[in-house]
């Protein structure tokens, strides 16, 4: 039964190559070949003409026009040996719904992915933070942006998590700024707190003399003033100048005796028999 | 220029802690080639920088250390000038990793009798902040003196073995949040007049002339000085850089850069300075630059 309908078939094929005059088949041929060469002609002319974007555009922009135009070759072939391609594109129509379901999410990397590429935002060789990873990025490709992390693992972040959720690129600017946050106790003199940081800072030559350090109070409860303190680094310097510069504040808050702040409530107990006492707790 | 350091051969004399044989290089000056046996060792200072050069067997060792502060006035621990001075001394070892934060230890190996040790200028320019915001009548110009840290180097046959500020001047950004360059700053008084000029060795001075040329006030409170393109001399007193003219016109920030190769002429009263060290970079003596600024960065967000 299967072998009868196989035999049909190569029987029905036979005659349609038989039946396709030779200078259909001669055409078609050379369509085929000048085709091929004007695509990759086409398709280097536009590097050429993006010399100046980066690599991952000119890679895409070449695949795009190379397929685009190549896919037009095809079809104007297979229509001079006699195909008709209606049905042809009916049924691509369908599978392409079909497919579409099924690969949804690389569909979406995929757009995303162009879109990461043509915003810009992320550039290979990047230092970033992105769903709490942090890592230099190796390469943004179409359906995902790779990550070579600060203790070398790799890790694979798709393209539509870089697109729905922030991206914080840590090596944009030239210069960061090394803030401390040092929750201390609300009797420490802060004049001579702020003078004292702004020496050591003075002290450390690899924070920036400009811009000038920040000291800023960020809050003032009944157990702690917050100060920030934050003194700016050149970005490639940034976490070495943060480790020595707050290695140096922790010496020198010991020298002064003052510590951090510890949570301290005041209790007050009123009781008949005793005089009134006041418990810290500590 | 006799500079060589006394032929005697130190290590012949008796050694030791106590009756340790020491010779000053008889011209007294620290820059300048520095001639060893084997088994000798020089010692100098410079501001707060105490650096040993010693010959050993086989190869050649230099340690430098900055020395703290410690209460002295900073002004005066940078004058100090203590000249090279030869004894006999045990090869140096290597000190373990961590133990001498401040020394620095270089082992050179080449093969020589000698060694230079010259003065350069900053691999970096240099932002000079004035003690006071300076103003610059309209069309007419003022000339500053200014001293910019210098660096310690050790050099054969031309050939720059080892390298290190005299005193590390701290960092500085010259720009803006998203763009600029890092820089090293230095205050200056921003002397007129040279007689009012105080001799400092680890700095070295530039002539800087600034002409405004538009029809405002025009006030400033850092310049930047394009040092690596400079080239140094050392005269009798002070060692020189190329002069800069710095011709302002309605640009904000901007200036036309005039290098003036050579140390300026008659400062050191007729004494002729000479060239020690080329500029590290290369550049036309002409050009167009960012030379003034006349407000901080801002860091308004805490």
């Amino acid at each position: 039964m299967l072998k009868d309908l196989w035999n049909g078939l190569l029987a029905q094929l036979r005659g349609w190559i038989t039946n396709v005059p030779l200078d259909q088949v001669v055409r078609a041929s050379i369509i085929l070949v000048v085709g091929w060469i004007l695509s990759t002609l086409a398709s280097r002319a536009v590097v050429r003409l993006l010399a100046t974007r980066p690599l991952p555009h000119r890679v895409i922009a070449r695949r795009f026009v190379f397929f685009g135009l190549m896919g037009l070759v095809v079809a104007t072939v297979l229509h001079q040996i006699g195909f008709n391609l209606g049905p042809l594109f009916g049924a691509a129509g369908i599978l392409t719904v079909a497919v579409g379901f099924a690969s949804q999410t690389s569909a979406s990397n995929l757009i995303s992915g162009l879109f990461l590429l043509t915003e810009q935002a992320v550039e290979v060789g990047d230092a970033i933070t992105v769903a709490g990873i942090s890592g230099e990025v190796t390469s943004i490709d179409l359906l995902s942006t790779k990550l070579r992390t600060f203790d070398n693992t790799l890790v694979r972040i798709p393209n539509e998590t870089m697109i729905k959720t922030e991206v914080v690129v840590l090596t944009k600017f030239p210069i960061r700024r090394a803030d401390i946050d040092l929750p201390i106790s609300p009797d420490v003199d802060l004049t001579l707190l702020e003078r004292e940081l702004r020496q050591l800072a003075r002290e450390e030559k690899e924070i920036l003399d400009e811009p000038e350090p920040v000291f800023v109070l960020l809050g003032y409860t009944e157990s702690a003033i917050t100060v920030r303190f934050g003194g700016w680094a050149e970005q490639k310097r940034f976490i070495a100048v943060r480790t020595r510069f707050t290695q140096a504040v922790q010496r020198r808050l010991r020298e002064l005796g003052i510590g951090l702040a510890v949570p301290r409530r005041r209790i007050e107990a009123d009781d008949e028999q005793t005089e009134q006492r006041a418990l810290e707790l500590d | 220029m006799a500079r060589s350091s006394s032929k005697k051969p130190a290590a012949a004399k008796p050694a030791g802690p106590a009756g340790q044989a020491r010779e000053t290089r008889q011209d007294g000056s620290f820059w300048g080639p520095l001639e060893l046996s084997r088994g000798q060792a020089a010692r100098a200072q410079i501001g707060r920088l105490r650096a040993e050069i010693h010959r050993a067997e086989d190869d050649w060792w230099v340690l430098t250390e900055e020395l703290p502060e410690e209460g002295q006035d900073p002004e005066e621990a940078e004058r100090e000038l203590q000249p090279w001075e030869v004894s006999a001394s045990e090869a140096p070892e290597a000190p373990v990793a961590g133990s001498q934060p401040h020394l620095d230890v270089r082992r050179l190996l080449i093969d020589s009798d000698s060694v230079e040790v010259r003065p350069a200028l900053a691999d970096r320019s240099v932002i000079v902040r004035p003690t006071a915001r300076i103003a610059v009548a309209p069309r007419s110009s003022v000339v500053l003196y200014v001293g910019t840290p210098i660096w310690f180097e050790v050099t054969c046959d031309d050939l720059v073995l080892y390298s290190r500020p005299v005193h590390r001047p701290p960092d500085t950004w010259f720009g803006t949040f998203y763009e600029g360059e890092l820089c090293y700053a230095a205050r200056t008084q921003g002397r007129l007049r040279l007689a009012n000029l105080a001799t400092f060795p680890a700095r070295a001075v530039t002539r800087v002339e600034i002409e405004n040329v538009s029809a405002q006030i025009f006030e400033f409170d850092r310049v930047n000085l394009p040092v690596p393109s400079l080239a140094l001399y050392r005269g009798e007193r002070w060692l020189w850089t190329d002069g800069v003219r710095m011709v302002k016109a309605d640009e904000p920030a901007y200036a036309e850069l005039d290098i003036q190769r050579g140390a300026p002429k008659g400062v050191e009263g007729g004494v002729e300075t000479t060239l020690v060290r080329s500029p590290r970079l290369r550049r036309g003596e002409h050009s167009r630059f960012r030379a003034f600024g006349s407000r901080a960065l801002e860091a308004l967000f805490g």
